[in-house]
């Protein structure tokens, strides 16, 4: 028991209970404005559409913490919801397999560019998905085509409630978060992405092949990005080249929400989870009041933005 | 005497949260006077030249310049007051040339010029800052501070990355300054050049000044006494030194070569033996070391290890073998924002079968044992920027007391640190060696080759210039071969 309390760090920080405190602060207005959000159906749809977004946040973290990003994070989902749509026909083992093997694929060459190289991350993983957008353009036209619906399992899996509010989205994101959370925590491999992040030389010197970190994160990442792009094609049915474009930035911002460090070394995703559900909640939100997908685009920008000037901010004072 | 003193402290405190870095700090300089001010690591020195040269503000107390109560609020408000400091790191932004951090700063490029001449050194003004090395860099910093003219001059431990022949410079320029009726503030932890050079001095402990004195031949029991208030020394002068070092050679060095300044060095190292290493800046003694560490590859020759000759492409190849590595930089070696128990622990996590599952009662008795042995402060355990320089060195050499090691490659331990923690640092070493570890150990204060190692090389140019027997590392045979010059036997 006390390794699993150990797991969500029971310190309750400053930091911590400021992110309580705005969740529940829009959670309140939310409510306020829109009554049905307060019963247990809508608590349930919402949390289910905050899975997604949590899984890239998951794999963003994991990025992040070694002082890295991954921006290609939207084409690999999407990429893997292609692959997964287009080969299920012959059988969803294959399908998957497939598209983990895509995953891989891309997240290695991410990790490596950016560990054996020295590749900026910034750049190599946005140039990455430009890439990837250029191959499935064409793909699908010709390579790569065949159904953009995904296999009936896997609708199931990302929109079927269990017992309201508990669906089996929600289910998959605390096995995997729970995952997430152990790793980082309580493995050498987690302590290392950490060592990473905070100073790369002195993990060298101290012995650790940094890249073969950087590597693994990218990889991680990348699975990560892959199983939220199968989630989100599953809640919207079908695929298509724009299927997760919108939530790149979200997964940056509920990053940076949590108090992850643009720079590594320092975060965690308890924080991460907590910035996702204030996004998910902020969402809902903005969708009740009518706002257009670009006010929202706004709103996560300009997040983004004064958090990291209010962290530089911080850094700058200790 | 009765002149009004240039610069009067009185009731200065500083607090970083529940840290106090200054409780009660009272102090001032005269016209015309070295003043030196010391203190152990985490006394307060660093804070209160900061607040002087308005980096930070303090959050009580008075600050009076020529009597006139003054705060400064920037590093260029203090300047234009006449309060010029160089602090312990280098303050040039690396990736731009001379010339243009010199506008920076708005200094006179002329000017600048003639106090680099004055030194008898060159510095080509479109370097890049990142492409000197560093103790020019110093000097630059140095010359930059003069150029301003200032009415007090601050030196924050300029002499700890110096080679003996440029921190006699300084001595001289510091001389000079005085006689221009100006004032120096020296903050050093080589006691013989407080003697030689200051006036007075005051020591600060816990953030308040203990004492102050004149700074006279014979004044370093009462410096060292009141730095340390109740904590004993003279175990660093007593190290135990009877030779246990076996015949049995650990670690043999043939002929190795690398970049422009390592030419041929050759020695060898025994098991249970500390070998000391002396040398001026820019022997090619780091390079040799990172080359030993496994972090640069060498050009030439070889290095034998237990009889078998190795290479290294990797940090970790070094390691697995035995030969742990703490650098001369702490910077370079330490996670600051992680913890004391990561940063301790951070090598067990090398290779792929140790990135499951931490083994979390291994880990904590090797950790506790490390902090134990070490004696490593844990008050500010969660974060490693937090602790001082003397417990941030320990963690760095702790980190390898937790994975154990044959041979321990020390690049000047000791800088900047305060008296109490390097007896304890040199204490340690002395222990690896009679538990019939070995230790390859550079220094640059000389005096201290004597006091921890069981024999020394000198380079010189590249080359091992003399090999000293212990009874032989006396300072003036070290200087004499770091210089070039034969040993006098």
């Amino acid at each position: 028991m006390g390794k699993i309390k150990s797991l969500f760090s029971g310190r309750l920080t400053a930091s911590m209970l400021s992110l309580w405190s705005i969740l529940i602060v829009l959670f309140i207005i939310t409510g306020l404005v829109d009554h049905y959000f307060f019963t247990i159906p809508s608590i349930g749809v919402t949390f289910q559409l905050a899975v997604p977004l949590g899984l890239l946040a998951a794999g963003q973290t994991i990025c992040m913490l070694t002082g890295g990003i991954d921006l290609s994070i939207a084409m690999i989902a999407t990429g893997a919801a292609f692959i997964v749509s287009i080969k299920s026909p012959s059988g969803l083992g294959m399908a998957i397999f497939y598209a983990t093997l895509y995953c891989i694929l891309i997240g290695a060459i991410n990790g490596l560019a950016v560990g054996l190289l020295g590749m900026n991350p910034l750049i190599m993983t946005l140039g990455m998905n430009a890439v990837l957008i250029g191959v499935f353009t064409v793909g699908i036209t010709t390579f790569l085509k065949g159904s953009s619906t995904m296999p009936d399992i896997i609708i199931k899996l990302s929109t079927a409630s269990i017992i309201d509010p508990i669906s089996w989205p929600l289910v998959l994101w605390i096995l995997i978060g729970g995952f997430v959370l152990y790793l980082l925590k309580q493995t050498g491999l987690g302590r290392l992405i950490y060592a990473v992040g905070d100073n790369a030389k002195a993990a060298r010197l101290a012995g650790i092949r940094v890249w073969k970190v950087q590597l693994t994160a990218y990889i991680l990442c990348a699975l990560l990005g892959g199983l939220a792009g199968l989630m989100i094609g599953g809640q919207s049915g079908a695929v298509a080249m724009s299927l997760a474009d919108s939530l790149v930035l979200p997964s940056v911002a509920a990053v940076v929400i949590g108090g992850t460090s643009i720079m590594g070394g320092m975060g965690g995703y308890t924080g991460s989870i907590m910035g996702t559900l204030i996004l998910t909640v902020l969402s809902y939100l903005l969708a009740t009041l009518n706002s257009s997908e670009a006010v929202k685009q706004m709103i996560y920008g300009a997040i983004v933005l004064a958090l990291a000037w209010t962290y530089s901010k911080l850094t700058e004072k200790s | 005497m009765s002149q009004s003193p240039i610069l009067k402290i009185s009731h200065l405190s500083k607090s970083y949260g529940p840290v106090i870095a200054l409780r009660d700090a009272n102090f001032e300089v005269l016209p015309g006077e070295i003043h030196a001010l010391l203190g152990a690591n985490g006394a307060g020195k660093s804070t209160l030249v900061k607040i002087l040269t308005g980096v930070i503000t303090g959050d009580l107390g008075v600050i009076e310049v020529s009597g006139k109560q003054i705060t400064f609020t920037s590093p260029d408000n203090a300047r234009k007051g006449g309060v010029a400091p160089v602090f312990q790191d280098p303050a040039l932004i690396p990736d731009i040339s001379i010339q243009r951090n010199l506008h920076l700063t708005g200094t006179d490029k002329s000017r600048f010029l003639k106090e680099i001449l004055a030194m008898g050194l060159e510095v080509d003004l479109n370097k890049l800052a990142s492409e000197i090395e560093l103790p020019l860099l110093r000097m630059i910093d140095l010359a930059r501070a003069l150029s301003h003219d200032p009415d007090l001059l601050i030196l924050d431990e300029i002499t700890a990355a110096l080679p003996v022949d440029m921190a006699e410079k300084v001595i001289a320029i510091m001389g000079a300054h005085k006689a221009k009726g100006k004032s120096v503030i020296f903050i050093s932890h080589r006691l013989a050049e407080i003697e030689e050079i200051c006036d007075r001095a005051t020591v600060l402990r816990d953030g308040i000044n203990v004492d102050t004195f004149d700074a006279a031949e014979g004044s370093e029991e009462r410096i060292v006494a009141a730095m340390l208030g109740d904590k004993n020394l003279s175990n660093t002068r007593n190290l135990n030194r009877v030779n246990k070092a076996s015949s049995e050679v650990l670690l043999k060095v043939d002929s190795l070569s690398g970049g422009k300044l390592l030419k041929s060095v050759s020695f060898q190292v025994h098991k249970g033996e500390v070998l000391g290493v002396a040398a001026l800046e820019g022997q090619g003694q780091d390079l040799l070391f990172e080359i030993l560490a496994g972090e640069t590859k060498p050009a030439g020759g070889k290095i034998v290890v237990n009889g078998k000759e190795v290479t290294f492409n990797h940090p970790d190849d070094a390691i697995e073998i035995g030969i742990s590595y703490v650098p001369g930089d702490r910077k370079s070696a330490l996670m600051p924002q992680r913890s004391i128990r990561e940063n301790l622990a951070l090598t067990r996590m090398r290779g792929l079968r140790n990135w499951g599952q931490i083994k979390f009662k291994d880990e904590d008795e090797k950790v506790d044992g490390a902090i134990r042995s070490l004696e490593i402060d844990t008050r500010a355990r969660s974060q490693v920027k937090r602790l001082s320089g003397g417990n941030q060195q320990k963690v760095t050499i702790g980190r390898w007391v937790t994975t154990g090691f044959d041979l321990l490659l020390c690049f000047d331990p000791t800088r900047g640190i305060d008296v109490g923690t390097k007896g304890q640092i040199y204490e340690l070493i002395r222990k690896f060696a009679d538990e019939g570890k070995s230790v390859l150990l550079f220094t640059s204060e000389l005096r201290e080759i004597a006091l921890a190692c069981d024999r020394a090389i000198v380079l010189y140019e590249g080359k091992v210039q003399a090999n000293l027997e212990h009874k032989d590392c006396d300072e003036e045979s070290l200087l004499n071969a770091a210089h070039g010059l034969a040993v006098k036997k």
